[in-house]
């Protein structure tokens, strides 16, 4: 018996007394994991990232719950705004005393679902989809808990909505999130992944599955500062309808072991899709940004940008495949991936892929993995600019323009915070009226 | 012209002292014995050929990694240079004008230019400069260079044309005033309006405490900025030392002659 069968047929016999429906997802969740077991490095979307770390972690109701404070949140840095709307899940359960969830305009419905308090619910969110894979069935197995977020036609929230998940423990984090929006409507969701200070080892789990309606815009901002010691998947599916908009942006700075899925599916003629990336790793920090977009129909258009700076022994890892299908004329596609190595120990595995199967399209993909220019860095020091000081602006200067940015001030503010406590403050260039 | 200050200058200590200076890159010599003085208040120019190591004699005086050296010292103002980074060597008043200046998307070059003046002034022991007093400095100075407000906010360099990045290390010069500030080929590629405002950059900075060392392949820059003396290097070494006339000679007849001339030193025009 492999590793990750004895840990599965472990955490089977833990199934808590759950109701008939959620159980019956269960099951066919180890169904699928007993077939297939987790990915492997054979695997071609796994080439470079490796799952074992997975095996030997508890499930995440083996342990406890610590009680946290909205104080405890805030010193630890949690996004917020008195103007949005926050949602927050701890160790993987919906805390209804950390969340506010008034302020959504009609027609927007947010619910929680809950695996022991709505079964029915439970049951839908918790069926596998046609593309799920193993690390989907994982998901399936231990969510208990998750958003269930429907905007009807033309509704827009103005402020951003927050959510926030925090780890206290050794367990791990296996939220389901579904996100449907109706034609025209709009949203800016600001996803942030947190644990308090030296929380052991744990794992993540994350599904999103995001139902894009005609003319409606996402703007999905995950900022992943997870513990380094965590293990942190996530998966998001989004489909899009004619004329919608899904934009997508990372900030990949914690974990252990990270990877971030997109899968991106433009189903109709006229969609839009960007996705942003920048990951600042070090120490034995691995992380994974994988990235597929199928653009089916005319019209499609993508871009995509990531970058990442890989400092110690960190490594990164970048797959980015576009499809431009059959009929899915006039496609304007574009996909960069640049990363600088720190040290030569670091390491990058990055694959840009496109596959263009229709005419008269536009597209292009690109990658890079250099050093910091020595060229710059001389040129800055020889002005009496401190050698540090020379390097962190321009490693600031390199990841600005992938870092997340919609425009709202906390955001910015947020992620400025965090470039400085990574030795890279904002330069202050601000002229006095 | 000049020649008796020149003399009693001579008995001072010099600001720069090269003594057989041997440097290379990628272990290729190119520096093969370089001795030169530059005083305070001299303008000196030094000419030569491409590839005679004008390039590498600026870098490593600024302080540059790339190349290494194998003998030789160089005094500044009395310290030892060569223990000195180029962080140190920049704060303590050594100007380098980059021949190709280099473009950092990002950085903006406000900051840049504030960033070095407040870390000279620190490590002089004076005051930082704030916000207000920063931006009266450095607008004066613009308009002085004929520079536009703009400049600013761009990224050091990032998309200027030759000239701006020219006038760019200038205004650098004019903001941190240097003890010695060296200009490499800061002449070259630029049109006449361009080459006019660097040289008025020069003239407006020429005090009795300062000194220039200009790098140039060409007479042209001399005619606005009437060097005290002339060097020329030659395969890694000074082979003439002259007045200005020396420059027009090169200007009329090349660099042919000096191939014949053994001595290193003191080859009269």
């Amino acid at each position: 018996m492999t590793a990750v069968q004895d840990w599965l047929e472990h955490a089977l016999t833990q199934v808590p007394d759950e109701p008939q429906a959620v159980q019956a997802q269960r099951r066919s969740a180890a169904q699928t994991l007993r077939s297939r077991g987790l990915p492997t490095r054979h695997d071609e979307d796994w080439k470079y990232t490796s799952l074992k770390g997975l095996d030997v972690l508890p499930r995440a109701d083996s342990v406890s719950p610590a009680r946290v404070s909205a104080d405890d949140l805030n010193a630890l840095g949690a996004i917020d705004h008195p103007d949005c709307a926050r949602v927050v899940f701890v160790d993987g359960r919906y805390a209804p005393g950390l969340s506010r969830l008034h302020g959504l305009p009609q027609g927007a419905r947010l619910r929680c679902w809950s695996a022991r308090l709505t079964p029915d619910l439970a049951h839908e969110v918790l069926a596998a989809a046609a593309d799920a894979d193993a690390v989907d069935a994982v998901n399936r197995l231990f969510a208990a808990d998750g958003l269930d977020l429907e905007l009807a036609a033309g509704v827009r929230i103005a402020q951003p909505l927050l959510v926030v998940t925090l780890q206290t423990n050794a367990g791990g984090s296996h939220l389901r999130h579904r996100i449907t929006l109706g034609a025209g409507a709009r949203i800016q969701l600001v996803e942030q992944h947190l644990a308090l200070a030296a929380t052991p080892g744990y794992v993540v789990t994350e599904s999103t599955r995001m139902d894009l309606g005609v003319h409606a815009a996402l703007h999905h901002v995950r900022l992943q500062t997870e513990a380094e010691t965590a293990s942190h998947v996530s998966q998001l599916h989004v489909v899009q309808a004619e004329r919608s908009q899904f934009d997508a942006q990372l900030l990949a700075l914690g974990a252990a072991l990270s990877r971030q899925e997109w899968h991106v599916d433009q189903r109709a003629a006229g969609c839009s899709a960007e996705v942003r990336a920048a990951s600042l790793l070090h120490g034995q920090q691995h992380g994974d940004v994988h990235l597929r977009i199928a653009h089916r129909q005319p019209h499609g258009h993508s871009r995509t940008h990531v970058r990442g700076v890989f400092d110690d022994a960190a490594r990164g890892v970048f797959t980015g495949r576009v499809d431009v299908l059959p009929g899915a004329d006039k496609t304007d596609a574009a996909m960069i991936n640049r990363n600088v190595l720190l040290s030569m120990a670091a390491e990058v595995d990055t694959r840009p892929q496109l596959q263009i199967d229709a005419d008269d399209v536009q597209c292009s993909h690109g990658a890079a993995v250099g050093r910091l220019d020595d060229d710059a860095l001389f040129y800055l020091t020889a002005r009496g600019i401190a050698a540090d000081e020379a390097r962190a602006l321009l490693l600031r200067a390199f990841i600005v323009p992938a870092l997340p940015d919609i425009g709202w001030a906390p955001l910015t503010r947020q992620i400025a915070a965090l470039l400085a406590a990574r030795g890279m403050p904002t330069p202050d260039v601000t002229e006095p009226r | 012209m000049n020649r008796i200050s020149n003399a009693a200058q001579r008995a001072m200590q010099p600001l720069l002292a090269v003594r057989g200076l041997h440097a290379g890159i990628d272990g290729k010599p190119v520096l093969t014995g370089v001795d030169l003085d530059v005083f305070a208040g001299e303008v000196v120019a030094l000419m030569g050929p491409n590839g005679s190591g004008k390039t590498t004699l600026a870098q490593v005086l600024a302080g540059r990694e790339a190349y290494s050296l194998s003998a030789g010292q160089v005094q500044f103002a009395g310290t030892d240079l060569l223990s000195m980074s180029p962080v140190e060597r920049a704060r303590e008043g050594l100007f380098l004008a980059f021949q190709y200046p280099v473009e950092i998307p990002g950085v903006p070059n406000i900051y840049l230019l504030k960033a070095a003046l407040n870390a000279q002034r620190r490590h002089q022991g004076l005051a930082e400069l704030d916000a207000i007093e920063f931006l009266q400095t450095i607008k004066q100075l613009l308009r002085e260079l004929g520079l536009d407000d703009k400049f600013l906010q761009r990224g050091v360099n990032e998309g200027f044309s030759g000239g701006e990045k020219k006038r760019n290390e200038m205004l650098q010069m004019a903001l941190l005033r240097p003890r010695l500030a060296i200009l490499d080929e800061t002449d070259s590629g630029l049109d006449v309006d361009a080459l006019q405002a660097v040289a008025d950059g020069v003239n407006a900075l020429r005090r009795p405490d300062r000194a220039f060392l200009l790098i140039t392949h060409y007479q042209r820059l001399l005619e606005h900025i009437v060097p005290d003396r002339v060097l020329v290097l030659l395969h890694g070494r000074i082979v003439a030392t002259g007045g200005p006339d020396l420059a027009r000679r090169i200007e009329r007849e090349g660099y042919a002659w000096l191939q014949c001339a053994t001595q290193s030193q003191g080859v009269a025009p």
